[in-house]
């Protein structure tokens, strides 16, 4: 069975979508949802939808997966999965013994620490990853996560602060025992601050495309304009710093959910091409296959026959 | 007055002496706790019981001026401790805020168990991205006095106190990020335990107090200078005037109650908003000078240099590189 394609993406809109009450400690900015606490009958496939929020799962009993962009997820005990803003996402969930859902915004964290936290959120270029922590840092990220909860239900003065102040402490540690090496060289915070920014634009002009407020893709111009940096500049700090060109960050991500679309949802190519400013549905098709080598329509067929067998 | 004027602004390095730690035998970088030590000049960690042990007690520092934050949290541990001439008994259970510039004089009788943290303001902005004038106020315009704390609220912070001794032990690459991280934390329950609603009183307050409300107009000046909303600097006479006095009358008062000159005072804000903005690479250091209110570059860094011995761009190449 496919997920039904939602336009979800507040945290409110998603905590609707659910049926959960939206109070004190599950705002737009940020919400701490115990999962096996709400009654989730299981298993249970969460719609698709692209949440504007950082998604923090705690596993500390379950079982299921979790795809967001070009990334899929085995949920499994003792671990901890982290994926950014703005990428199409859905999970599937087999067992639900204890598992915490944090979502926060990056504003939230913003508000209160407003500069040094570019690097961290930038999950090493990834739209996400997992980590296995050793035992002994897996039960202070338990406690602390604990503690982020007692926190939100409270009602103690400069409570938000401290929630974003244990976030962060969350987010080094994980990025300590972050499985793989990161794909950034970072050197300086003004480079951090570059590339962070490019990215959120990007991401932004892709989720405005899909809502249909925007009619166009951002290339490398649009980009060195709206950052107001001079064009072989930018293209220099995203290449050195990423090992990736603007260009071939753009068409990743645009491949990305393009296939996310084609597997996961039953939306026609028409439909998917004019989602991303195509004007011509034949233009999409060479244009897929001379970034995947092969044709939409192809991938759509080989993904529903693997998932019949 | 007298005494006080011999007393040298000491740097990080001087009041470790003075804490009866010489640091010139002991390797920074080199981590372990034998000296009751751990940590560098922006962030610092003491275990006091291992600084000094029972047979060198008691012990008693001569009073000086420190250039940095610091916290003391004593367990259980006695003692004495006069901050700005006012003294204070050292008990169990005793928490003292410290901010740069108070004149102190720390003598310890029983020694059981007490930390203490030093940090700069430097520190908390670059590594945890907050500024102490907008996050902990308190911090700077409130005469600190010693505050007691609760068995419960003892046990919070050394908790914390313990986390930060395992990350400066730990040495990861992302050591400065989770120490200011720690830091904030510890910080943030103290606003929240003793100073929940506390605001920046407006200076027409009934019984103005010169020397805050000159600091308090001091930082909020150059909070707006580092956010570039001001452009102009500001000279002994306008912050008098901010106060209807005449300039004269206000260096004579800030001179006695804290021993420098104005003119010092403001030259020191100067160049902690000079060292901030030098380790933001995407400022040039023309631009810097000119937010600062010097018209050359030359003004600039000759002002730098004489204060710090570096030339600005050899501090910032310093600071990159690290």
């Amino acid at each position: 069975m496919k997920p039904v394609l939602t336009t979800l993406s507040k945290i409110t809109e998603c905590l609707a979508f659910m049926n959960l009450p939206i109070s004190t400690y599950n705002s737009e900015d940020f919400s701490f949802i115990k999962l096996h606490e709400i009654g989730i009958k299981l298993p249970f496939q969460s719609p698709t939808f692209r949440p504007d929020f950082f998604n923090l799962f705690v596993i500390i009993d379950g079982f299921g997966s979790y795809a967001i962009g070009n990334k899929e997820f085995e949920f499994s005990p003792n671990q901890i999965i982290i994926s950014r803003p703005e990428s199409f996402s859905s999970s599937y969930w087999t067992k639900i013994k204890k598992v915490y859902a944090i979502s926060f915004r990056k504003s939230f964290l913003h508000q209160y620490f407003p500069a040094g936290i570019d690097n961290v959120l930038e999950l090493g270029g990834e739209n996400g990853y997992s980590c296995d922590l050793p035992e002994k840092s897996w039960k202070y990220f338990e406690q602390t996560s604990q503690e982020i909860y007692d926190l939100s239900i409270s009602t103690m003065a400069y409570k938000d602060e401290l929630i974003a102040n244990l976030i962060l402490n969350l987010l080094f540690l994980m990025q300590l025992h972050h499985n793989g090496d990161s794909n950034l060289k970072l050197e300086s915070e003004k480079q951090a601050a570059i590339v962070s920014a490019f990215r959120h634009n990007m991401e932004n002009n892709f989720s405005s495309l899909i809502r249909g407020e925007d009619t166009s893709l951002m290339r490398t111009k649009e980009h060195s304009r709206l950052l107001n940096i001079n064009e072989n500049y930018l293209s220099k700090v995203i290449s050195n710093c990423t090992g990736k060109t603007i260009n071939e960050w753009i068409n990743e991500k645009l491949i990305d959910e393009i296939k996310y679309l084609l597997r996961h949802s039953d939306k026609s190519m028409k439909e998917i091409a004019a989602l991303f400013a195509f004007n011509d549905l034949n233009y999409f098709c060479s244009y897929f296959k001379t970034q995947t080598l092969n044709a939409p329509n192809a991938l759509r067929k080989e993904f529903n026959n693997a998932e019949k067998n | 007055m007298e005494n006080s004027k011999n007393i040298k602004f000491t740097d990080f390095y001087d009041t470790a002496k003075i804490m009866g730690l010489d640091l010139s035998s002991v390797d920074l970088d080199h981590v372990d706790m034998s000296h009751g030590h751990l940590g560098d000049a922006e962030f610092s960690f003491v275990n006091s019981k291992v600084l000094h042990p029972d047979d060198q007690l008691p012990f008693s520092t001569p009073p000086f001026f420190t250039t940095f934050f610091s916290v003391g949290f004593v367990l259980d541990a006695y003692g004495k401790i006069i901050v700005d001439k006012l003294p204070f008994n050292v008990k169990p259970g005793m928490l003292f805020v410290n901010k740069p510039g108070e004149l102190q004089q720390l003598t310890w009788e029983v020694m059981n168990e007490s930390y203490g943290i030093i940090f700069s303001e430097n520190f908390i902005s670059k590594y945890a991205g907050i500024s102490i004038y907008k996050t902990f106020p308190f911090l700077l315009f409130e005469r600190q006095i010693p505050l007691k704390t609760s068995e419960v609220f003892q046990q919070e912070l050394k908790k914390i106190l313990l986390l930060i001794v395992d990350e400066l032990l730990n040495d990861s690459t992302w050591k400065n990020q989770i120490c200011a991280n720690l830091l904030t934390r510890f910080l943030l329950k103290i606003k929240q335990e003793y100073w929940e609603g506390y605001v920046i009183n407006n200076p027409e307050k009934k019984h103005p107090d010169i020397v805050n409300d000159f600091f308090q107009n001091l930082e909020f000046h150059y909070d707006q200078l580092l956010k570039g909303k001001v452009q102009r600097t500001l000279y002994i006479k306008d912050y008098a005037e901010m106060q209807q006095l005449h300039e004269n009358y206000l260096s004579s008062i800030l001179k006695e109650k804290t021993g420098k000159t104005a003119g010092q005072l403001i030259a020191e804000k100067t160049l902690s908003a000079a060292k901030i903005l030098i380790e933001d690479p995407r400022l040039s250091l023309k631009e810097i000078a000119y937010m600062l209110g010097f018209s050359y570059l030359s003004y600039f860094s000759i002002f730098f240099k004489k204060h710090t011995g570096l030339s600005p761009i050899n501090y910032r190449k310093k600071n990159l590189q690290l």
